[in-house]
C-alpha cells in the first residue's frame, strides 16, 4: 500500500516536473525564490538534524527536499544514520504576505546500521503542513503523520507503523 | 593569535579523538518487557505477542525479559501492571480472570491490541540464541489463588530449548523460586540494595536484577564471583546505558534495544 503511494507521489511529482519544464516559456510566472532552512526534527524514529531546501513550482505549488541526521545516532553514538526526503505542497497565501502555510505529503527515508551486516531500513509516507513566518530570513516550523515501514536486510522481515514528525527551524530567502 | 586559536583546536580535536574505545561485546543485551516498557521508539505494546515476535526476530538482541501473571486458570499472560484497568478495557487484577475474559481484552491503543497468553507464542520465529527471563509477577496478589511451582514448571519446560530459547525464570518468592530451582533451573531475583543481591546470590539464586544507580562497579565485579549472572536495570538514556556498559554487568536490561546494540558494538 505504501509503495503503491510512494509510487503516485513520484509520479505525480514527474509528471508537474516535465510540465513545468514544457510549459515554463509560455507561462507567466513570480518571482521563484529557494529557501535554505536547517531544522531540528522530532519522529517516531528518533531526533534529527535537517538541511532543507524550499522552493516554488509556478506560483503556489512548494516543493521541499532535506538531508539530514538521526541526532543521537551520528553524534553520541558514532553510528551513521543519514535521512533524506522530499515533499510536495500548495501554498494556501501564496506568498502574499510575509506567512507561507503549505498542506504537503511528503516521503522520507532513513537508516541505521544495528552491527556491520545488518541494516534497518525505513520509508515513511505523511500528510502534514509547513508553516514559515518572515521575508528575508524565515522561522520554519512543519507537523506530518502517516505511515511508515521497517525492513531488515539479513531477514526477511517487515513492520508497519504510524509514523509522526514534529520540526521548528530557521532559513534564509535567495 | 588566529593560529594559536587553531592551534588549540587542533590539541583539543586530538586529545578527544585520540580515546581509547572501551569494547563491551561481553555485556549481554536484554530488551525489557519485551520491546521497552518506556520506549516512545517501540512499533508495539511492551510484553504483546506482536512484540515478542518482531524482537524475536533480531539475532543481534540476546535476551528478552517477559513480564508474566498466571489467570484464575492456571495460564501465563503477558502482563507488566499490577491492574489492568490502567491500560486496558478489563478492570481487576489478571490472577482473578478466567482465559476466556483475558482473552477479549485489549489494550486502550490505537490497534486495540489483545492481551497475550504465552502460549500463544510462536518461538519458530527466534533468529539466534536469546536468554527469556520470565518475571513471575504478583504471584501472592489474589486471595483464591492456587498456583503452584509445578505448573509454573510445566510451562518452562514446554519453553525451554526450543529454536535456540534458554529459559531462566525470574521469582522473588524464596518458597517457590526453590522449588523451580530444584526442577533444574537456574533462577533469578530482583534486588533493592547491593546486600541484599549478595544475601539472594549466597542461596540457590544463579543471579540478581538490580538499579544501576545502585551499585559501583567494584560491586558488580564482587557480586559476579562464583560464575554469578549480574543484570543491571534502569537505564533510560543512552549515557546511563554506557554507565552500565562500563561496570561490565552480565547483561544489562535495556529500553530501547537497537541503540543499546549499537552504543554496545
Amino acid at each position: 500500500m505504501i509503495n503503491k503511494l510512494v509510487h503516485i507521489f513520484l509520479t505525480t511529482l514527474l509528471a508537474i516536473l516535465v510540465s513545468k519544464s514544457l510549459l515554463s516559456q509560455d507561462s507567466i510566472q513570480s518571482k521563484k525564490s529557494i529557501v535554505l532552512s536547517m531544522n531540528a526534527e522530532m519522529s517516531k524514529l528518533n531526533f534529527f538534524h535537517n538541511i532543507q531546501v524550499n522552493t516554488q513550482l509556478y506560483s503556489f505549488l512548494s516543493l521541499e527536499a532535506s538531508v539530514g541526521v538521526n541526532v543521537n545516532k551520528t553524534y553520541f553514538q558514532r553510528s551513521f544514520a543519514p535521512q533524506f526526503s522530499i515533499g510536495i505542497g500548495y501554498d494556501l497565501l501564496k506568498s502574499k504576505n510575509r506567512w507561507k502555510l503549505i498542506p504537503m505529503i511528503k516521503s522520507r527515508t532513513t537508516m541505521i546500521d544495528l552491527s556491520e551486516n545488518s541494516r534497518l531500513k525505513y520509508l515513511e509516507g505523511s500528510v502534514g503542513y509547513s508553516l514559515a513566518y518572515g521575508e528575508k530570513w524565515y522561522v520554519t516550523q512543519g507537523a506530518f503523520i502517516g505511515r511508515g515501514k521497517e525492513w531488515y536486510n539479513t531477514i526477511d522481515s517487515q513492520v508497519n507503523y504510524w509514523a509522526y514528525s514534529l520540526y521548528l527551524g530557521f532559513g534564509y530567502e535567495f | 593569535m588566529n593560529f594559536r586559536v587553531f592551534r588549540y583546536i587542533v590539541i583539543l580535536f586530538l586529545f578527544f579523538s585520540c580515546k581509547e574505545q572501551e569494547s563491551f561485546k561481553e555485556v549481554r543485551i536484554v530488551s525489557h518487557a519485551v520491546s521497552g516498557l518506556y520506549n516512545p521508539q517501540s512499533f508495539h505494546i511492551d510484553n504483546t505477542k506482536e512484540a515478542l515476535h518482531y524482537v524475536l526476530k533480531f539475532e543481534e538482541l540476546e535476551g528478552i525479559e517477559i513480564d508474566v501473571q498466571h489467570s484464575l486458570d492456571g495460564s501465563l499472560w503477558m502482563f507488566h501492571d499490577e491492574v489492568l484497568e490502567d491500560r486496558t478495557s478489563e478492570s481487576g487484577r489478571i490472577c482473578e480472570k478466567t482465559d476466556v475474559a483475558l482473552s477479549q481484552a485489549t489494550y486502550t491503543d490505537i490497534n486495540a491490541t489483545s492481551i497475550s497468553r504465552l502460549s500463544s507464542i510462536d518461538w519458530s520465529l527466534n533468529n539466534g540464541n536469546k536468554d527469556v527471563y520470565l518475571d513471575l509477577k504478583n504471584l501472592n496478589a489474589c486471595i483464591s489463588e492456587a498456583y503452584t511451582p509445578g505448573q509454573f514448571i510445566s510451562i518452562l519446560d514446554e519453553i525451554n530449548g526450543k529454536e535456540g530459547v534458554n529459559v531462566f525464570p525470574i521469582i522473588n518468592d524464596t518458597a517457590f523460586a526453590h522449588a523451580v530451582h530444584n526442577a533444574g533451573y537456574k533462577v533469578f531475583s530482583d534486588a533493592i540494595s547491593y546486600d541484599e543481591a549478595k544475601d539472594r546470590l549466597d542461596l540457590f539464586y544463579h543471579g540478581v536484577f538490580i538499579r544501576n544507580a545502585i551499585v559501583t562497579s567494584s560491586e558488580v565485579s564482587n557480586l559476579q564471583i562464583n560464575d554469578k549472572k549480574i543484570i543491571l536495570f534502569d537505564m533510560f538514556s543512552m549515557s546511563g546505558v554506557r554507565d552500565g556498559l562500563r561496570k561490565y554487568p552480565s547483561a544489562i536490561l535495556v529500553e530501547d534495544f537497537k541503540s543499546a546494540i549499537i552504543e554496545r558494538n
